[in-house]
This record gives C-alpha cells, structure tokens and sequence, in this order.
C-alpha cells in the first residue's frame, strides 16, 4: 500500500506541470482576449503569409 | 402637405442601411459610394469572405476629408509617444477603432497586409477593440494606415490621453490569473490528499497520513502567502483609513484557521482544516475575478483630454504645420477646419466663424462671429476654415478649468466594495464575536478542555466568505448584463445607488430627443425629380446643420454646382445647371415678416425666383421612450430641463405626463443648481443628460446617467454611461437593481443557514473537518447557482438580452 505515497507524489508533479502550463499560458497574454481567438479559427486564410495585393486602396477609387 | 416622392426601399449590401436611391452592382445595392468603394477593394482582393461572417457587417463610410485630422501623424514627435516598438524600419503601432463590432472586422482587419502595402501583419484585440499594426516605414507610414482604416470603414480614434501618461496595463489581473491557478492547484490536489482523513478508519492507508500531511502543509503555504495576499492588502488599507471592509473579517478567518490547523497537526489531536481554506481562498479569488473581468471592458474614466485632439494645424510663415494641443502658445495662429473643435480660447483673426457650443453650454443656437470676435476652447467650427490667435492654453482656457474642476468626483478608489457588505460585514463581524465569546464563557465553566477548540471552530465556520461571494457573483452578473443591454456602470456602487432615488431629471437635447435626425416634412408645391436632386445638392454644400441633415435625408445624387454663396445662419444660393436657387431663413428668400411664424426651425426653398415650399425639421423624440417614461412616471416624479426655448414644448408635452415640470431656457448652472436644490431637500435624484453643459448636474445628483451614441466617444463625468438606443429600458434597469439587492439578501440568508448548521456544530467543540469541507464548497456553489440563476430570471422577466 506504501506505494500509493509514490504514486501521490508523481500524480502531484503531473499537476504541477499542468499548473506551470497554465501559468505559462497566462503570462503570455492567451487569457486577455478570448473573443478574438475564438472568432480567428473561423478564417481560412493564413494570416501570416504575406501576399501581393492585387488592387491597393489607391487603385480602388 | 406633400410628402416627398420616395424610390424603393433598398438595404445596403455592405452596411445594412435603408437607402432609398441604392447605387447598384451585379446584383447588389449599396447606400453610397464609400461602401461600394470598400466592396469593391474587398473583392478585388479576394477578401469576401468578410460577407460570410455576418449579415451586412460593413460601417458606414462618410466621405470626409481626412488629411488634416491624421496629420499629427507625420509628426514625429507625435508619432514616438505612440509608437509601441522600433526596429530598424519594423515599427509596431496600436490604433483604436471603435467601430470593431463583430467577427467579419476581425477577418478583414487581420487580412489588412492584403490591402495596403507595407503593412506587414496585423492583430486585433477585439475586446479593447485596439489593432496593433506592424509596417514597414520605408514603405508605408501610420498616417497612410490611419487613411486607409478610414476608408475602410474603420477610423481610428485618437486622443489626448494617448500621448499622454499611459495608463498601467493589466498586471493586475494576470496576477490574479496566477493566483487563481495556484490556488485552484492547491485546493484540488488537498482535497485529494485528505481522502485518507474521511474515509480511511482503521485501514492500511492510516499509516500514509502522516506523509500526505507533509505534502498538504507544503501545498498550503503558497496559498496562505502568495494566493491570499490581496485579502491582507485590502484589509491593511482598511485599517489604514479605519473602515471596515469585508476582507477583515475574512482575513481574520483565515489566519485562525491556518493556525489551529497547524496547532493541530503539529500536536497530532487532528487533521486541521486546509481543505476547506484551500477552498475558500480559491471561490473568492473566482468571484473577484468576475467582478474584475465585467468592470474591464468597460473604461469610461475620462477627463477633458478625451474630447479634444491631439494637434492642430498652425499656420507660421505662410505654411501649416501640425502642432500639438498642449505646445500651442499665446498668439500662434491655428486654423480650424470645419467640424474640428476648438482647442483654445482665442481671438478670430480670419475667415468667417459660426459655432456650435451645444455640447459644452447646451444652446443649439450657433454663434456667429467676425474677424475680432472672442472663441471658446470646446466648440465646434461648422463652415469653412478660419484662423484663431491663441490667447490661451488649453488648461487655462475657460471652459476646460470649468470642467477640471467638475470633473473632479470624490475619490471613492479607496472603499470599492458597496455599502450592503460593508454594513453586512460590520453586523456579521458583531454577531460572530458576540457567539465566539459566549461560546467560550460556556465552555470555561462546563468543560475548560473544549475551550479554544469551539472559540476557533466558531471563528472558522462563520467565515464571511460566502458574503463576499454573494456580493462579488452577483455584482458580477448584474454588471455584465446591464453593460449587454447598453448600461455600463463605473463600479457596483453606482448600481445600489439606484435603489435609492426618488427624482428623475431629464435633459433634452441629445437625451430624449436625437439630434442627428430629426423628422423632415414639406409644405409647398411638389417638386420634380431634378429640383429634388437640386435641394439635395445645395443642402450638401449649406453649413447649417439641418440642411445637412436634409441632405443626407434626401440622399440625392448630388449636380454639378457654381456660384455657391453661404450667407451664414441666414441661407444659401447657388446656381445649378443655370438654375438658380436660393436655400435659408423665410427673410432670406423674400417671404414677407408674416409667413414667419411656423412651428419648429424651417428651410425655404426658391427656385428659379419662385418660392416653392419650406422644409421643416422637429426634433425627433427617441422611439419607445413615451411607455418608458410613462412607466417610470408612476414610481419617480420626472422632471425636464432644456437649454433651448420651449418651441418643442407641445411634443414634450406628448411623452411626460402632467405633473412633471418641464423647465426651459436652462443654462448649465441653472440645471446644476435645480438638481442640488432637490438633492438637499431629501430626494436623491438620477440626473439622465449628455453633453458638458449636464456636467454639473450630473455632478450634483446621486446618480449621473450618461447618455451616448457611442461607447468610445467622450461624455461627460458621471456615474454610468447608458446608449441613445437602451435609454428606453430605463424602467427595467430600475428594477433590475432592485432585484439585485433582493439575490444579494438571498444569497446572504443561504449562506447564514450554512454558518448555523456549522455553528451548531462548532459550539459545540464538534467541528468535524469533514464536515467543515463540506460545508464550505457547498455554500460556495450554491451561493454562486442562486445568484447566476437569479440574475437571469430577473432579466429574462424584464425582457432583456442575456
């Protein structure tokens, strides 16, 4: 039964990872806007590759 | 009485406006050339998933010339206070857009890099609605970025208080995110190590307790240090300026509890209660943290600098420069394009002035003025451009000393919980020291051994803990609806404040009528499709606010003009297409002194030397106000004020009932002045107004309600900021206040029960820690389902949004 204490003391690390998870996640900001992520998985363009715009806002008028 | 000739109704594709001459493409209609522009570059670009999203997610465009509003822009000094990050040619800048309503603005403000060059990515903030642009300077700059969000629909708001002090970030709250994950840690992974302590007798686990103590007590200290600092901070500043805040008591719980605890498992007579303070510690961080999270969206502390902008253009030596507010010296010569605001008092030394001062002394009457003539720092210049000496500084200028001093509402930063808990907190703290004491007289005399063991069971069970989370959830919820119907209050104080008024004062202009659009009708011979499109033209080109607001009603494809002559608040001529025409002031075009006397502000129209007809314009009570106001009639007497002359006072009359006095002609210091007096005979009052010349009503009242069109733009001081569009559910806001008192009573007699039944069993010297961790996550939770359900029944029963 004394192994329980073993497995008491892992089960805590594990949490304590995910604790340190969290705390990570809260640092970098990933709690302050949470409708704006929500909203970002609807598009399908990838936002970070840039391409060539077609007609800029000069051409346009 | 003729009406006008109107086409079929079309809605905009891209904003959703009702247009009434729609330009069409394909298969769309659209209101205006600005939106079509904006569809067109969406297409262009292959950004029309932006429709998908939501229907008509577009704003509206108002062709408006931009370039002198964004020129600080180019200024550099100007432009480093703004700038958030510099690398090389990388430069990182925020813009805050107030239009940001919906997913479809994210999508196409995260896809700007496609639409304007050398913008290299972009990143919403949708909840601070701030759009944090990286561009490339060699390429593009912020002032192109700033024209190009205009024309899409998106214009960027700055003000003074940018480039003033930054207010401090939200540290706050992401150490409470820590915190709470820390406390959420512990109380798990305690409650887990104390199942030996509950349902282990006698079996092989007993000899495990004592190692899973070990690991509790080291779970413990983070909790009692670092997760439940904020209570010893906010009870210390309540020692410090002698009130009596909750967190005292609370405080005073905890620590009892942590060290009988430790007396006990170091004597080994027991378990102790981590547990259950491990659980208290994380439901009240929850509960602040909601409370927190609702006051966060909405920011409306503003000052003065709010409602100015940032620069103003000077004119030195034959050129113009941009030069910012707080830099203009005596004698600099600034020029005032029309709509800009005034930022200094000064002298008129060109052009021709006429001013609107409705927001700041409540006239709508515009002023006039001629070379030499004195201008007040807040108006508004409608007409063309004209030069202004500076004889001021902003803060020296009348009318910004004026509101420095009104804006100045007493510091209330000091006691932030509302006055239910802090008179609850005094009660309970009495009460429970009352049966601490007799409890331990009890005892000294029947059994001394059981002494300090009920005398801190008692201290530990009545933990007012569940009161500051029946204050904290519900003020969290309440707070959160009443800011999704279109009321956002400054602080849960405000709210409790409104079970206490007896008087509703009212403004007028802005407050219950709308200012922007007023109800058009015309009398006089009909007119043809091209005279139509003719006063369309004209009535674009007139200063006078009405005759823009004709303009915009007509919504005409504006003619070619020429020969546009503005004879400022008397009228207008102009030839089109060799017609001519003359737009203004029944004297103006030729009527005889007579045919002056008609109800309400009116437009005559002249063409080709024959008078036609005259347009007039009455304000427009906001719909659904009348029931409102009845209702509200029944409970509170209602009052009026108005700073224009009674000409309305028959529609007035319409919406409130007879016993309400209706006052016009009310300068700001009259209507200051009504409110005290009522004030200081007994009866609170709820002053409802929005512009500066309220401010000092809204000063003097118990309650100061605002009233706006637009979150993001300035109002006055006040207590609350309530939209144009929910100020008809001022009834149900009402009650809403009164039944969140009620949830909070609820929610406290629940969790007394709780306290009764663990303090029967802590006089007792029975304190169980079993039944202390039951009792403490179950008065917990159901103090937060009673107030969570509560405030949506409430709502739910007034018809309000959830």
């Amino acid at each position: 039964m004394s192994v329980i204490i073993i497995l008491m003391v892992m089960s805590i690390l594990v949490a304590a990872t995910f604790l340190g998870a969290y705390l990570w996640s809260a640092k970098t900001g990933q709690f302050e806007d949470p409708d704006a992520n929500a909203y970002r998985i609807l598009h399908d363009d990838k936002t970070t590759i840039k391409v060539k715009p077609q007609t800029s806002i000069k051409n346009a008028n | 009485m003729n009406s006008i000739k109107t086409d079929t109704h079309s809605i905009c594709f891209h904003c959703g406006a009702e247009t009434r001459n729609p330009i069409h493409k394909e298969d769309k209609s659209f209101c205006c050339n600005g939106c079509l522009t904006v569809y067109n570059i969406l297409e262009s670009n292959n950004l029309c998933q932006f429709y998908d999203f939501n229907e008509t997610p577009g704003n509206t465009v108002e062709s408006k010339n931009v370039n002198h509003r964004f020129a600080f822009l180019e200024d550099d000094a100007v432009l480093n206070k703004l700038i958030l990050f510099k690398q090389d040619n990388q430069i990182h800048l925020s813009y805050y857009l107030p239009q940001v309503h919906c997913s479809s603005c994210l999508y196409l403000l995260e896809n700007l890099f496609k639409i304007q060059n050398g913008v290299l990515s972009s990143k919403l903030n949708f909840s601070q609605k701030e759009l944090t642009v990286i561009y490339d300077s060699t390429v593009t700059s912020a002032f192109q970025i700033a024209k190009a969000l205009t024309q899409l629909g998106y214009e960027p708001y700055f003000s003074l208080s940018d480039v003033g002090e930054t207010a401090p970030k939200s540290k706050a709250s992401k150490q409470r995110l820590y915190r709470l994950g820390v406390a959420g840690f512990a109380f798990g992974n305690i409650m887990l190590l104390s199942f030996p302590e509950y349902f282990a007798y006698g079996t092989d686990l007993d000899g495990l307790k004592p190692y899973f103590q070990w690991i509790i007590l080291t779970l413990i200290v983070p909790v009692i240090t670092y997760c439940a600092s904020e209570f010893y901070a906010l009870a210390w500043g309540g020692i410090k300026e002698r009130y009596l805040n909750i967190d005292l008591p609370i405080v005073l719980a905890m620590l009892i509890t942590f060290f009988r605890s430790i007396y006990e498992v170091f004597t080994h007579t027991g378990p102790g209660y981590f547990d259950s303070l491990s659980g208290i510690v994380f439901f009240m961080l929850l509960g602040r943290m909601l409370q927190d999270r609702t006051y966060k969206s909405i920011t409306f502390d503003r000052d003065f600098t709010s409602y100015f902008p940032i620069s103003t253009t000077i004119f030195k030596q034959g050129k113009e420069y941009s030069k910012q507010l707080n830099e203009i010296k005596v004698n600099d010569e600034l020029i005032i394009h029309d709509r800009e605001i005034i930022p200094v008092d000064g002298l008129l030394v060109g052009g021709r002035a006429v001013i609107d001062y409705s927001f700041v002394t409540g006239e709508s009457k515009l002023v006039e003025l001629d070379a030499g003539g004195w201008v007040y720092a807040g108006g508004r210049q409608m007409g063309s451009s004209v030069r202004i000496m500076a004889q001021k500084t902003v803060s020296q200028s009348y009318l910004v000393s004026l509101w420095n001093k009104q804006d100045k509402k007493t510091g209330t930063q000091s006691q932030p919980e509302s006055k239910y808990v802090q008179k609850a907190s005094m009660y309970f703290t009495l009460v429970l020291f009352s049966i601490a004491i007799s409890s331990g007289i009890y005892w000294s005399f029947a059994d001394p051994t059981k002494l300090w063991n009920s005398v801190t069971a008692v201290l530990i069970v009545a933990c007012p803990c569940a009161l500051l989370l029946s204050v904290t959830f519900t003020h969290g919820h309440f707070l959160s609806l009443f800011a999704k119907n279109g009321l956002y209050l400054k602080g849960a104080k405000s709210m409790e404040k409104f079970n206490q008024i007896k008087r509703i004062v009212f403004d007028k202009t802005g407050t219950i009528t709308q200012t922007n659009e007023p109800i058009i009708t015309y009398n006089g011979s009909e007119l043809s499709e091209f005279e139509l499109d003719a006063v369309g033209t004209i009535a674009k080109e007139s200063i006078h606010p009405n005759a823009r607001n004709l303009s915009r009603y007509l919504n005409r494809v504006p003619l070619s003009i020429g020969h546009v002559e503005n004879f400022l608040s008397r009228g207008i001529s102009a030839q089109i297409l060799g017609v001519e025409i003359l737009m203004g002031s029944s004297e103006f075009v030729g009527n005889k002194p007579e045919l002056e006397k008609i109800e309400g502000s009116g437009l005559w129209v002249k063409i080709h030397g024959k008078v036609r007809g005259v347009f007039l314009f009455k304000s427009a009570v906001r719909p659904n106000l009348g029931p409102a106001i009845a209702e509200l009639s029944v409970k509170y007497k209602l009052s009026m004020l108005s700073g224009d002359n009674d000409t309305d006072r028959s529609i007035i009359h319409n919406i409130f009932p007879q016993k309400t006095d209706l006052l016009f002609g009310q300068k700001p210091h009259d209507k200051k002045v009504y409110v005290e007096t009522i004030e200081r005979s007994g009866f609170p009052v709820m002053m409802v107004g929005d512009g500066l010349n309220d401010a000092g009503a809204l000063m003097g009242s118990t309650i100061g309600l605002a009233v706006t069109e637009d979150v993001s733009y300035f109002t006055p001081g006040s207590d609350a900021i309530i939209l144009g569009s929910a100020l008809n559910k001022l009834p149900a806001f009402l009650v809403l206040a009164r039944k969140m008192r009620n949830i909070i009573w609820i929610s406290f007699a629940i969790s007394i029960l709780y306290n009764l039944v663990g303090l029967s069993f802590a006089v007792q010297g029975q304190l169980n820690p079993i039944i202390a961790a039951i009792l403490m996550p179950a008065s917990s939770i159901s103090i937060v389902l009673v107030s969570w359900i509560g405030s949506l029944i409430s709502a739910k029963t007034r018809g309000l949004k959830i």
